[in-house]
């Protein structure tokens, strides 16, 4: 069930007045609730992994009370592994099986042994990458003693596959959310509205941004050989736009609708593309995940308490994992790599932290430092995502080639291809973004008000209304959620 | 709770009165969706020819044309057309009006085989007027199903161009310019789908109540014209065979057809173009098999 979709605007109703009419009066009632329907909304698209998901839930439910109850620090050390063995055999058989195999078969066909590998045929389950990190945050907590082994099955298990954050995120922390879980919640007028200003804001990031510039994106992507440099950066530019749209949008969505029942979840986009170093756009794009590489993985290793060489080690194991989670191909790996490239002259010169707050707070426009900034932290991300989109490493040098030479200053040919109507159109819709985005980026998302900053009602309510009409009259072709593919 | 739940009804009705708002906009403003709502109300014309197509044949026969030479003619053409919305809608406009002498089908093999495509695709402004679907409607609503048109009134707001055409007996007339630079390609393949089994039920439909029916090609851009004669058989069954005229072929095309004058777009004429080619379909085929 997709979240741009009429079984969702259907299923999202259904489950609200259920929640808070039927199942009201008693917080186990409501968990239950929300278990069954997010095992409805799972089963949506392949019922058969729900074994998987279940399975996946119950051990990592089981073996935390195992590691809680252990009397011996060898008995919950093997607890932990256990469980994080078979989160991550499951996770890299259903995702990385058939890269391995292939590129081990690559490997033995170089060298003059023929191999004929057996591959899977089937389709990776959805959210695998998300409810297997939920659970690892949880057991390795439960191992360090961050918190105490749930005992209530219905409230872990709700905790891993609440509906909202099941298939893409943001991914969870136990600290976090479980307590929200276990606490009897009230409907707040205030957190509703705004949960449904939000879901408004991300599906016109969805439906207007990301599923037009994929259009356009995917023209010049799939067809890069026959463009010229200045098409292949436009191209470049629609992804980066696609890919913030999609999944922030998703995110804001996924953020609305838990707001609805009451749940607040991490927040994973804070405005990325004005950040002004890589640095800061890594603090601001997929927050969730980043921290969570940070939490499990770079502190783990030393983070960067250590000496130089400590630090780039551990700065590139985070980049390099955390492109590999998202798919098994090089080019994730070569984004990571280069993202890592691009970070560590900040952190060996000690200025990975330079820029925490709001960029210009009090002011309208940034100043012309600040633009600059933004404007090189930008353009060195739409570089990464050509990694990111290119079908191979061989398919993004070739793009970047084209793109850095004499044709990056010919005129589009693209441009002739598309209807010029459609295209300005769309290109208005991103400024929309930006400009709504920009005047609250001091917010939580773009279209979160409060009484200062837009106090009339009517003015509020013509700018759903507009939105509303933006997303019915220039809302692209219905295209699947790009991170649900990792 | 009750307030929430109150502004939340506000905004489906919001929602709700935006997209009736947008409908009375396209029945007034968008002359294609207006013409399907003429169309499906539709009682006791007696129209002698009528003219069945997509686009290409909406822009390219010249209904005006035709009547004035006496045959009284409306063009039922729709923009998108899959043969066997053609269908549904002759069958229509049959059962509410009077028969027509003669069906002139506008075939369009120059933009590929969009409208005999084996696959059959749905024409959403037909099937709102057509067969309205409630579910169908709340599932897509207009803004959403209809977003083309809503660009379409945009551009007629913005450009005189757009705002100076018009729809006139079904034809949409335009006298916009687009030069078509494309070339003719010798080893064009010639069109197939003929077999197609809504064109055969239409012409069935056709010989059933006794109503000449001629298929014709419509001309293309340059790129898009083939070699394939002006009068061809083509046999469709063991013992079915059918005659196609051809107005795309390139030496016909090439004496009628200005390239720089004569295109709003690639393979669909302006009213210069439609003028002239609808003189030729007139003399050459029009008449001769009508006087028969």
């Amino acid at each position: 069930m997709l979240f741009n979709s009429i079984e969702f605007a259907i299923f999202l109703p259904i489950v609200f007045i259920l929640y808070w009419f039927v199942f009201n009066k008693k917080l186990s009632k409501q968990n239950l609730l929300l278990l069954l329907v997010s095992y409805v909304f799972y089963a949506w698209w392949d019922w058969r992994f729900l074994f998987l998901l279940a399975f996946s839930t119950f051990l990592d439910y089981f073996s935390g009370l195992k590691i809680e109850q252990a009397t011996s620090n060898a008995k919950s050390k093997f607890w932990l592994i256990t469980s994080i063995g078979i989160n991550l055999g499951f996770l890299g058989f259903f995702k990385y099986y058939n890269f391995f195999v292939t590129e081990l078969s690559n490997s033995l066909t170089s060298i003059g042994l023929s191999v004929n590998p057996w591959l899977l045929k089937i389709v990776l389950p959805v959210g695998i990458s998300f409810y297997t990190f939920h659970g690892l945050s949880y057991i390795i907590d439960v191992y360090k003693k961050r918190i105490v082994a749930e005992k209530n099955f219905v409230e872990y298990a709700v905790f891993v596959s609440y509906f909202p954050l099941l298939v893409a995120g943001p991914i969870e922390r136990a600290t976090h959310l479980l307590p929200q879980v276990k606490k009897v919640r009230t409907f707040n007028y205030d957190q509703a509205v705004d949960g449904l200003r939000q879901i408004l804001w991300g599906l016109f990031k969805k439906i207007v941004i990301a599923d037009n510039c994929a259009m356009y994106a995917n023209a010049i992507f799939n067809n890069s050989a026959s463009h010229d440099g200045s098409s292949l950066f436009i191209g470049a530019l629609f992804f980066t736009f696609q890919i913030y749209g999609d999944f922030s949008g998703y995110s804001d969505i996924a953020l609305g609708a838990s707001r609805l029942f009451g749940i607040e979840l991490l927040r994973n986009f804070a405005y990325p593309y004005f950040s002004r170093d890589i640095a800061e756009f890594w603090r601001r794009w997929h927050i969730s995940l980043s921290t969570w590489f940070r939490d499990y993985l770079y502190f783990p290793l030393g983070g960067s308490k250590g000496g130089t060489w400590m630090k780039v080690r551990n700065t590139f194991a985070i980049f390099l994992v955390s492109g590999f989670w998202h798919g098994a191909n090089w080019t994730f790996i070569a984004w990571g790599f280069l993202n890592a490239l691009y970070f560590i002259p900040l952190l060996l010169l000690n200025r990975n932290r330079n820029h925490i707050e709001v960029i210009s707070t009090n002011a309208l426009f940034p100043s012309v430092k600040e633009f600059f900034q933004i404007s090189f932290t930008f353009f060195l991300t739409v570089i990464a995502w050509i990694f990111f989109r290119a079908d191979s490493i061989t398919h993004a040098f070739s793009i970047l080639k084209v793109l850095f030479s004499k044709s990056f200053f010919q005129k589009p040919d693209f441009i002739g291809a598309h209807d010029t109507f459609y295209l300005l159109i769309h290109i208005t819709m991103i400024i929309v973004m930006i400009v709504i985005e920009w005047l609250h980026r001091d917010k939580q998302f773009g279209l979160q008000f409060n009484q200062k900053t837009l106090n009339s009602t009517f003015k509020r309510w013509s700018i759903y209304t507009i939105i509303v009409v933006f997303i019915l009259l220039f809302g692209g072709k219905q295209n699947n959620f790009i991170y649900f593919q990792f | 709770m009750k307030k929430f739940l109150k502004k939340c009804l506000v905004f489906l009705g919001i929602v709700v009165i935006v997209n009736l708002l947008f409908l009375f906009l396209l029945l007034n403003f968008a002359p294609g969706f207006k013409k399907v709502y003429e169309m499906s109300k539709f009682q006791n014309k007696d129209f002698d020819l009528i003219v069945l197509g997509n686009s290409m044949a909406l822009d390219g026969v010249d209904a005006n044309y035709i009547s004035e030479k006496g045959i009284k003619t409306y063009n039922l053409a729709v923009a998108g057309n899959h043969v066997s919305t053609t269908l549904k809608l002759f069958e229509n406009y049959l059962e509410h009006n009077k028969k027509p002498k003669m069906v002139v089908v506008g075939l369009s093999s120059a933009v590929g085989k969009s409208y005999l495509n084996p696959v059959l695709y749905h024409n959403p402004e037909v099937d709102f007027f057509y067969q309205p679907n409630f579910w169908q409607n709340i599932k897509n609503p207009p803004m959403l199903n209809f977003q083309w048109l809503a660009i379409d009134m945009i551009k007629i707001l913005l450009s005189k161009e757009h705002r100076n055409a018009t729809m006139e007996n079904g034809q949409w007339r335009t006298k916009k310019v687009i030069p078509d630079n494309s070339s003719f390609n010798p080893n064009r393949a010639a069109p197939k789908y003929y077999d197609n089994v809504y064109l055969h039920k239409l012409i069935k439909l056709c010989k059933k109540n006794n109503i000449k029916i001629l298929l014709v090609e419509i001309t293309g851009s340059k790129k898009s014209q083939n070699s394939v004669p002006f009068v061809k058989e083509y046999l469709v069954s063991k013992d079915e065979k059918i005659t196609v005229y051809n107005l795309n072929n390139f030496k016909i095309a090439s004496e009628l057809i200005n390239p720089q004058t004569d295109w709003l777009a690639p393979d669909h004429l302006n009213v210069f173009g439609a003028t002239k080619e609808t003189q030729f379909l007139y003399e050459k085929i029009i008449q001769p098999n009508y006087t028969k």
